[in-house]
């Protein structure tokens, strides 16, 4: 697997005019690496996300998929999304074996893949339950459960846990660490959380505003699974942190006015603060 | 049993009307004004004659057939507008306006294609809900969340898979709500239509009781009407619409 988007920029033609969302925008992504893109809300990181699945298409530049240019959405690039998407007139066990419907497996077969991955997110014994009768946190591993099964070549997520309670960010965090370290996936993660981005990622790609762009890749050398809270993550946590202020000040500034600002510090002393969720 | 409190004292509210109305100050005469009692002495009648079964089945066996003719039409019309590239919302627009009018006009054309025969009010009721089913299709698609589409195309699946294993499904609360309520547009078009140009059924005995100055029959004929129209609306669709929203996770029911 080698995924590389090369150039990609991306313009949104609207009734105000344009928005540039992404600007010459490269990476190169190797197999089984977690990479996540951190950047203040807009910057532009679904807009990245949605071209590597093949759901919106670049206006300049390419990706590309083992060599393969990408057009359309397929299941060699399973999404996760900030909802989890699951489809409510389905048992959690069919829509986990819905992608699997979709590619031909026997029914016996599917079913089987299926249980086996609910019980990799430990949801085996909710297997029969409809999406509206589980927590949010329980949704989103549902649909994880699913985007597994479909043996993607890449999976990409947006701000997979966003939407959650903290415990249960933290809870789906380290599970998503050890399933990562138990099926090897590459993993294209989106969050605007810094403390989350430095948890999972062997690279953490730092995204500017205005346009979307990478304004700095930082390597992440520290042993799995990781805790929230150890010095080492937090040393790392501040020094994204500190790229990231200045993108988050240009982005408030945007919407808020030009004598828009805040001390330094307080993005510092928050670590665990989401970059642009307070915007 | 809140509801038969009700209806024992709107019974009691209608018998109190009639007396005072009838007999002490004579507003009306007592061929124009029925009271509970000659009401249910004529169904009891009709009943035992068996001329009411009688009408009670014809008039449903054609709701059934119209009613299923306007679904099929219905939904397949609404799958095709909201498939449609171009001219779409020009189409719903369109598809609106001849929803708005009252299918008992389309009577003289029927009669024209088909003559006064059983064909012509099928007619009349299957066109007074298609184009209501077609609508409730049509917003029920164009308001699916896109997300279940883009989490489909992301899995690979597509085509006719697409349409029956995710948008339908998706649309469904919506067309539900839109089939219970073509369900009620067809039964006015129906008994509009036996009232006009039928020779049996439930309106046609409503007009018969005008034509013999009998109004305890026509009031007796609405009860029906009303008693019916109720029962498939709350029994059959209530029931199913209320299954489907809370199984889809809705709550708005
Ligand atoms: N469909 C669209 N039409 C117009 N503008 C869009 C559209 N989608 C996104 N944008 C704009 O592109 C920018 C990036 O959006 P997005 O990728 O969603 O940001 P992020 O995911 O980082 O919060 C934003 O300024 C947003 O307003
Ligand atoms: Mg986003």
């Amino acid at each position: 697997m080698s995924l590389d988007i090369k150039n990609v920029g991306m313009v949104y033609e609207t009734e105000s005019g344009h928005i540039q969302a992404l600007d010459q925008v490269n990476l190169q992504i190797r197999d089984g690496e977690f990479i996540c893109v951190v950047g203040p809300s807009g910057c532009g990181k679904s807009t990245l996300l949605n071209i590597i699945a093949g759901l919106e298409h670049a206006t300049d530049g390419e990706v590309l998929l083992d060599g393969q240019r990408i057009t359309a959405p397929g299941p060699d690039r399973a999404v996760m999304f900030q909802e989890a998407a699951l489809y409510p007139w389905m048992r959690a066990v069919e829509n986990v074996e819905f992608g699997m419907k979709a590619a031909g497996v026997p029914p016996q077969e599917r079913h089987q893949r299926a249980m086996k991955y609910l019980d990799l997110v430990r949801l085996k014994s909710f297997a029969q339950a409809y999406p509206h009768e589980l927590s949010g946190g329980m949704r989103q591993r549902v649909a994880l459960a699913r985007a597994l099964t479909l043996d993607s070549k890449v999976l990409l997520m947006d701000e997979p846990f966003a939407a959650l309670d903290s415990q249960t960010r933290n809870i789906l965090q380290l599970e998503l660490q050890h399933i990562w370290m138990e099926t090897k996936k590459t993993i294209f993660f989106v969050t605007h959380n810094v403390e989350e981005a430095v948890m999972l990622a062997d690279r953490v790609i730092v995204f500017s505003a205005h346009p979307g762009h990478v304004k700095k890749v930082i390597k992440i050398e520290l042993a799995r699974p990781r805790q929230r809270g150890s010095i080492d993550l937090t040393f790392y946590v501040k020094s994204v942190m500190k790229d990231l202020a200045e993108e988050v000040e240009k982005v408030a500034k945007k919407e808020y006015g030009d004598n828009w600002s805040f001390e330094d510090d307080t993005v510092l002393y928050n670590p665990d603060s989401d970059m642009g969720a307070y915007l | 049993m809140k509801t038969i409190l009700f209806y024992i004292i709107l019974i009691a509210i209608w018998e109190l009307i009639y007396k005072l109305g009838v007999g002490v100050l004579h507003w009306w005469k007592s061929y124009a004004f029925p009271s509970p009692l000659s009401v249910f002495q004529t169904l009891v009648s009709l009943g035992q004659g068996g001329s009411l079964e009688l009408a009670v089945l014809v008039s449903m066996k054609r709701m059934v057939i119209g009613y299923l003719l306007s679904a099929v039409l219905g939904v397949t019309l609404g799958l095709l507008v909201s498939q449609m590239q171009h001219f779409g919302s020009q189409f719903n627009a369109f598809i609106l306006g001849l929803q708005s009018l009252p299918s008992i006009c389309w009577l003289p054309f029927a009669v024209l294609w088909f003559g006064i025969n059983e064909s012509s009010v099928l007619f009349v009721t299957t066109i007074g809900s298609t184009f209501a089913i077609s609508l409730a299709v049509i917003s029920g698609i164009k308001n699916i969340n896109p997300l279940y589409i883009h989490a489909a195309k992301t899995m690979g699946v597509q085509g006719i898979m697409l349409y029956r294993d995710v948008m339908i499904p998706a649309a469904l609360p919506n067309l539900v709500t839109g089939l219970k309520q073509g369900w009620s547009f067809a039964w006015r078009a129906l008994m509009a239509g036996e009232m006009m140009s039928s020779t049996h059924g439930l309106g046609v005995m409503l007009m018969q009781g005008r034509d013999f100055g009998d109004i305890s029959q026509v009031v007796a004929m609405m009860i029906i009407i009303i008693v019916i129209g109720l029962a498939v609306d709350r029994l059959l669709f209530g029931r199913l619409e209320r299954k489907v929203w809370r199984r889809w996770g809705l709550n708005q029911h």
